[in-house]
């Protein structure tokens, strides 16, 4: 497969990917050009069997990247949040503000904890392609992710606990 | 792709999440195919040039070629950085802005007003700095905006409880 040819066949997939970690349009394009060209640079030097894999793990990771660089998480228009499609037991606001708080604490986690847990939940890879993509067994893998989930869990549950202390005692 | 996917009922927060990242909205990609086309391009200007370089007949050209070019332009940078013409840098004494001590001299950079150049260049930085506060302006006056929302809910939701 030529790089036109995987260009044209992945960059919506590269695209969502950068997109669903970074949640606006002008983050996921700047990270877009960088996994192109880092994506472009790779072909060149060794032989990549995984394509899809490859790509949602680089635009996965350079996406976190983005975000821990980021010095504040932006507040998103409220039009994005009546868009969104409300979940059958949650509120919209308060969706999008898990959505949030999911993407800021996935910053606070190791590199490799946050790419595997964001691969498997979100990209839907299975342990055997992450672990194809990181050098890892899977059982690592699905260690890892138990590790980031549990974390993650731990984090929200604190978070909603410190709401809900906050409306009673304000 | 895996398969994993929890029931509606066992459904903890962070599995919400997921499954609405994994189900949401994504818009159709606005990077046109020409901008990743300069990728291709590039890659073909690679190849061309791995090509000459590769050529071992015209390496040592390159090479000397490289050599003189370097000295040319570190040549060059120091008739620039001695000529008379270089006011870029002048101390305190000379400019005397105000505000500053006469205590020590102060390198300070002067730039021509006449110049197009640095015209374009000071313009370009007000530009920016505008459009920085702007932004910070907007994220605030949004952030406001959905704050109130909030409030309106939870006096609607207060009201409706009563």
């Amino acid at each position: 497969m030529n790089w036109r040819e995987i260009e044209t066949r992945f960059r919506q997939d590269i695209w969502a990917a950068v997109y669903r970690v970074l949640g606006n349009e002008q983050d996921a394009l700047d990270c877009m050009q960088d996994v192109l060209v880092e994506a472009f640079q790779k072909s060149q030097q060794v032989q990549i069997r995984n394509w899809p894999g490859y790509l949602r793990w680089l635009a996965t990771r350079r996406a976190i990247d983005q975000i821990r660089s980021r010095k504040h998480i932006l507040t998103e228009p409220l039009t994005d949040v009546h868009d969104l499609h409300a979940s059958e037991t949650q509120d919209p606001l308060q969706l999008q503000e898990s959505v949030e708080a999911v993407r800021r604490e996935l910053t606070l986690l190791p590199h490799s904890q946050a790419t595997c847990f964001w691969l498997f939940s979100v990209e839907c890879l299975t342990y055997q392609e992450i672990a194809d993509l990181t050098g890892q067994t899977a059982n690592a893998v699905g260690l890892t992710i138990q590790r980031a989930r549990r974390t993650l869990q731990a984090r929200l549950a604190g978070r909603l606990q410190q709401t809900s202390d906050n409306q009673h005692h304000p | 792709m895996n398969t994993y996917l929890p029931s509606q009922n066992d459904a903890t927060e962070l599995d919400q999440v997921t499954r609405y990242l994994r189900t949401m909205p994504i818009p159709a990609c606005p990077l046109p195919i020409e901008r990743l086309d300069t990728t291709t391009s590039a890659r073909s200007r690679n190849k061309l040039s791995q090509n000459r370089m590769g050529d071992s007949r015209t390496r040592p050209f390159v090479v000397l070629t490289a050599i003189m070019l370097t000295g040319l332009v570190a040549v060059t940078f120091v008739i620039k950085r001695d000529s008379p013409a270089a006011h870029a840098l002048q101390t305190e004494h000379s400019v005397s802005p105000s505000g500053l001590t006469a205590r020590s001299p102060i390198l300070v950079e002067v730039i021509p007003d006449d110049s197009p150049h640095n015209a374009g260049i000071q313009r370009i930085q007000l530009l920016r700095r505008a459009l920085s506060s702007l932004r910070v302006e907007a994220e605030r006056q949004r952030a406001a905006r959905q704050l109130n929302q909030l409030r309106r809910r939870l006096n609607d939701d207060s009201l409706a409880a009563q």
